[in-house]
């Protein structure tokens, strides 16, 4: 066995760990698991790797097989020399693909909330707003507003500035509906909307999907109905919840999927007033294919064709 | 010696190649067993995830080293890159408009241009510079800042200012052979063996490639295991505690940016849910140090670069930001 055999041993390796790399993709695609690990933007560009690693593992091989010993060298990428290096060099490249197929993949649930800590208000859009004396102005407005029944949509629903217009425009859409279907893809726009608003949709019928949870200071009628909101990938993913009232709430273990038909009200957690839910029925789900909610571009339109393809 | 120790390593891969299957087979029967251990199964999306999000971009700042190595001539590099050190500053910080990579497909790339020539305080100023003045990061950040556009611009203006002052500090201190593989030893190797050529031909860009990739996705996946332990491991509310003082608000985001290495597209966003508890100051430095120095990254410099050369790289880098940044909110 001479050094070019040993490199080509080395190239030979890389090859095998860079095609497996690609398999995990494909099947991690095939089996809808790519959900639980990025948002939908990023899987696109992610997809779009398989095909290039193929290519590096095949050209490895073939320069392996086929190269001649001159070809064949190591002056610009060392490989590794001790026993211990060669381990943690290929381990580590490894480790991706182990885990992957040993550890069953599973969405990020109430543990990761007592860590991240629970969002009781949208997180996107809300804090975009200039100052809190606008917000003052603004909540006065919609108390004045809600009060008097026959106002028209457009006075009832005014945008506090020009970042909530996409709010007040869902809010009117919202409003017209006799019971509210809270779908997945604007799942932190719906909720964004009537939080902005709750006390125009005081009273209103709601249906909403998501996991319980549970925090230590709770009353035992109620929980959390939490859902992950996912920028890229669940490193930034924030635990976005709406407060749910249920006099069964108990029954409820953390990360049960449920399906809740309730009636929009407000209630106070640490003295701040915010949406919350009483529940009429909980039904336990399956957990959806995809867990998580991620923020969209444009959630007027998708409300749109949400409802012309219903 | 290499090749003994190819036999004695050998066996070790048949081990794992039977015990994987074997484990496998193991963790399906049982599964309530060690493998799906809620703890464990969060550091699992987390890691995956980060090192899921990095790989595209890892690629393709290996394809684009790999084509810079075989389609790009030393000399090209050479004349283009300025004479003048503040026209080569600029050169560096700007170039992150004509590349926009982030800081995952930099280092490759960046390996490969000083291989064939680019001056050391260009480059260093490109890698800092790079993944935020970049035309996909600046429109990332002006979505999550649309209210507040000073933060935009002095985040630009910030990472400029941070990585001209570092170019100019290597310019004048001139470092010598910071990177781990330096020029002198690919020229030694190549004068020893003079016909040692290497063909540029297809299979070539493929096996730089797959080279290259192996070299830093173990740095990547180091990085990101790390960081999946951190974010599983410490709360959220601990770390906010930290903060609370004006000083240690700042070390704290800066430290906050390190240790949960997002990507620089994407931490504008995370960035924009503390605007309710930080001023302008502690959120620059969170935007500024993230894309220059985290902890994958760090790793990553590491595969690159001479240890001393990085920690004092690091240094600067923390010191400038944190000046950098307490400046700009005392003008706010």
């Amino acid at each position: 066995m001479t050094l070019t055999a040993s490199i080509r041993c080395h190239y030979l390796l890389r090859a095998l760990l860079l095609a497996s790399l690609s398999f995990y993709l494909i099947h991690l695609n095939e089996t809808d698991l790519l959900h639980y690990y990025l948002a939908p933007h990023m899987q696109k560009l992610l997809l779009l790797c398989p095909v290039p690693l193929l290519f590096i593992s095949f050209g490895l091989v073939w320069h392996c097989i086929t190269g001649s010993s001159e070809q064949i060298c190591d002056c610009e990428h060392p490989l590794p020399e001790s026993f211990f290096k060669n381990i943690s060099v290929y381990g580590l490249v490894a480790v991706p693909l182990l885990f992957g197929l040993l550890v069953p993949s599973q969405a990020l649930g109430s543990d990761m909330i007592t860590k991240k800590g629970m969002v009781y208000s949208v997180p996107a859009p809300e804090i975009r707003r200039k100052s809190d004396a606008m917000d003052a102005a603004g909540d006065s407005q919609i108390t004045d507003s809600a009060t008097q029944k026959n106002l028209s949509l457009d006075e009832l629903f005014i945008a506090r500035d020009k970042y909530t217009v996409e709010f007040a425009e869902l809010a009117k859409r919202l409003y017209t509906q006799s019971v509210i279907e809270v779908d997945s893809s604007i799942f932190s726009e719906t909720i964004g909307a009537i939080d902005m608003y709750r006390q125009a949709f005081q009273g209103k019928h709601i249906t909403l999907q998501g996991f319980v949870y549970r925090e230590g200071d709770m009353k035992d009628n109620a929980f959390a109905l939490s859902r992950f909101l996912m920028m890229c990938c669940p490193a930034d993913a924030v635990p976005f919840g709406v407060l749910i009232q249920d006099d069964n709430a108990l029954t409820f273990t953390n990360d049960t999927w449920v399906e809740i038909d309730g009636v929009v009200r407000s209630a106070t957690i640490n003295g701040e007033e915010v949406l919350q839910i009483e529940a009429t029925q909980i039904t336990i789900i399956e957990q959806p294919v995809s867990p998580y909610i991620f923020t969209n571009p444009d959630s007027v339109a998708e409300f749109d064709k949400l409802q012309s393809n219903s | 010696m290499k090749v003994s120790m190819l036999y004695k390593t050998l066996p070790l891969f048949f081990a794992i190649i039977f015990l994987v299957p074997a484990l496998l087979v193991v963790s399906h029967h049982h599964q309530t067993s060690l493998f799906s251990h809620p703890q464990l199964q969060q550091i699992k999306v987390l890691f995956i995830g980060i090192f899921l999000e990095a790989l595209p971009f890892v690629l393709l700042g290996v394809l684009l080293s790999s084509l810079l190595q075989i389609f790009i001539k030393d000399a090209w590099i050479r004349r283009f890159s300025p004479k003048h050190p503040v026209i080569g500053v600029l050169f560096g910080s700007m170039l992150g408009f004509v590349l926009p990579i982030c800081e995952c497909g930099m280092i490759p790339v960046v390996r490969r241009l000083m291989l064939k020539g680019m001056p050391v305080y260009i480059a260093v100023t490109f890698i800092l510079s790079g993944p935020i003045l970049n035309p996909v990061v600046l429109s990332a950040t002006t979505v999550a800042f649309d209210a507040y556009p000073e933060v935009i611009w002095s985040r630009m203006g910030l990472a400029l200012a941070v990585a001209a002052a570092i170019g100019f500090i290597i310019y004048v201190r001139s470092p010598k052979n910071p990177l781990k593989l330096s020029l002198d030893k690919v020229q030694m190797q190549s004068d020893a063996l003079p016909f040692h050529q290497h063909t540029k031909t297809w299979s070539s860009f493929f096996v730089h490639a797959g080279n290259e990739l192996i070299d830093m996705s173990k740095y990547l996946v180091l990085g990101a295991f790390i960081t999946a332990c951190i974010q599983s491991f410490i709360p959220r509310e601990q770390l906010l505690a930290l903060g609370d003082g004006s000083l240690s608000s700042y070390l704290f985001m800066m430290g906050f940016a390190f240790v949960l290495s997002l990507c620089s597209t994407s931490d504008a966003f995370v960035a924009s849910a503390f605007t309710h508890a930080f001023s302008i100051g502690p959120l620059l430095s969170f935007l500024v140090m993230g894309p220059m120095l985290d902890f994958k990254g760090l790793l990553m410099l590491l595969a690159t670069f001479r240890i001393k050369f990085v920690i004092g790289l690091c240094l600067l880098v923390i010191v400038l930001v944190l000046i950098g940044s307490v400046a700009i909110d005392f003008l706010y």
